[in-house]
């Protein structure tokens, strides 16, 4: 198991776009390698990443993709074709703006615990907040895209 | 009892405890509302899979995997403060001094594991993933439990360098397959891998000294080892005794 490609699905996830995603991605991997001396041996080193991915994309990413046209990227959803018929990518593309419409940390509640598939307690750790803060998020962001998605269905 | 929405959704994300869990079963049994809401998110769940999981799927660009091959690092001559301190430990054990990027290997090793060894580990010989530590299983599982380094057999997928007792107490081992290298340790019943590098060619046409994989493995084992390698028959003893330490 490869843990670049799962960087690359958080990137994606985080930056709502795969091309900014690898930005991210190529950021992070430069810094842990910078920063190597800091990871414990023995320790989860696929938790460290995110964490690192997390804060860098919280520190200069967001920022700057704060001053260009967030709309844009918002009508055009990620886009990124993975292949399937065109029923599928219509659905897709709904995920997509359904999720740049959440607020940041609801989305990374949502894409740590619902697609990284981290526990409550992990999940929180990589974030840095209380335990009780991730759930309150998570929940305000399932309900939130629930929601969205019904009213696109 | 009532079931809040942080109970429900702790269920959904199988973060409750079992007798928690019964709980809920119980109360969604008797409410279609709170049996709809625990599919709801089910269906959420799965919508978020198949968007995003693709992406696990498709070719990682260039400029990605390049940042974790070795040779792109900076000049075995640099020397970092960590891998520094190793050196100096480790000069108690032989007059070695580890180029930089070996200090960073664990980390660009465990990126790159797909791409290292993505077709170059012969045999069936993978790697998994056990709760976020690198273990070996197939073929190499296989080779690391049962070969010697002191009875080597040549045309064997897996090739053993030598078998050491690391600082921690555990047995370790040094092993080649194809063009990639390691060291795994045996710990908790598996070979954990704490070392992979790639003894492939360096960019640009160099090709890296014949053998140097081979001696850096060696200065890493030397550098984890709390004695010299096992002799043959100490060797032997611990596999025959399943590795335990």
């Amino acid at each position: 198991m490869a843990l670049l490609p799962r960087l690359r699905r958080f990137a994606a996830g985080l930056t709502r776009g795969l091309a900014d995603g690898d930005d991210l991605c190529q950021i992070t991997i430069e810094r842990a390698l910078r920063s190597r001396n800091q990871w414990a041996e023995g320790t989860r080193l696929d938790s460290w990443m995110y964490r690192i991915m997390r804060n860098i994309w919280i520190d200069e990413v967001r920022a700057s993709s704060r001053r260009r046209q967030t709309f844009v990227a918002e009508e055009e959803g990620v886009g990124v074709g993975a292949g399937g018929g065109q029923e599928q990518r219509v659905e897709l593309s709904m995920v997509d703006r359904a999720m740049a419409r959440l607020p940041d940390e609801q989305r990374e509640a949502i894409l740590l615990v619902m697609v990284e598939g981290y526990g409550y307690a992990e999940a929180a750790e990589i974030i840095g907040c209380p335990i009780g803060t991730l759930t309150s998020r998570l929940i305000r962001g399932r309900d939130a895209l629930q929601k969205l998605l019904e009213e696109r269905a | 009892m009532s079931i809040t929405p942080e109970m429900l959704a702790a269920y959904a994300d199988g973060e409750l405890k079992l007798e928690e869990r019964a709980e809920v079963d119980a109360a969604i049994a008797a409410d279609p509302l709170l049996a709809r809401q625990v599919a709801a998110h089910r269906t959420l769940r799965e919508a978020l899979s198949a968007r995003f999981d693709p992406i696990l799927e498709m070719p990682v660009p260039d400029r990605l995997s390049a940042l974790l091959t070795p040779t792109a690092q900076e000049p075995a001559n640099v020397v970092d403060i960590a891998a520094g301190r190793a050196a100096k430990r480790q000069r108690e054990y032989a007059r070695v001094t580890l180029p930089r990027w070996a200090a960073g290997g664990a980390i660009a090793a465990s990126l790159a594991i797909g791409l290292v060894i993505g077709g170059k580990l012969p045999s069936g010989g993978s790697i998994r993933n056990v709760d976020g530590q690198l273990v070996a299983s197939g073929g190499l599982e296989t080779a690391l439990s049962t070969q010697l380094a002191s009875a080597q057999s040549d045309g064997k997928p897996v090739r053993i360098l030598l078998s050491f007792k690391s600082d921690k107490g555990h047995y370790c081992r040094g092993f080649g397959a194809g063009a990639t290298l390691g060291i795994a340790c045996r710990e908790d019943g598996n070979w954990r891998l704490v070392r992979i590098q790639s003894d492939s060619p360096a960019t640009g046409g160099e090709y890296r000294q014949a053998g140097s994989a081979d001696a850096d493995i060696m200065a890493a084992a030397q550098n984890m080892a709390s004695g010299a390698a096992l002799d043959p028959d100490a060797e032997r003893g611990a596999r025959d005794a399943g590795w335990h330490n």
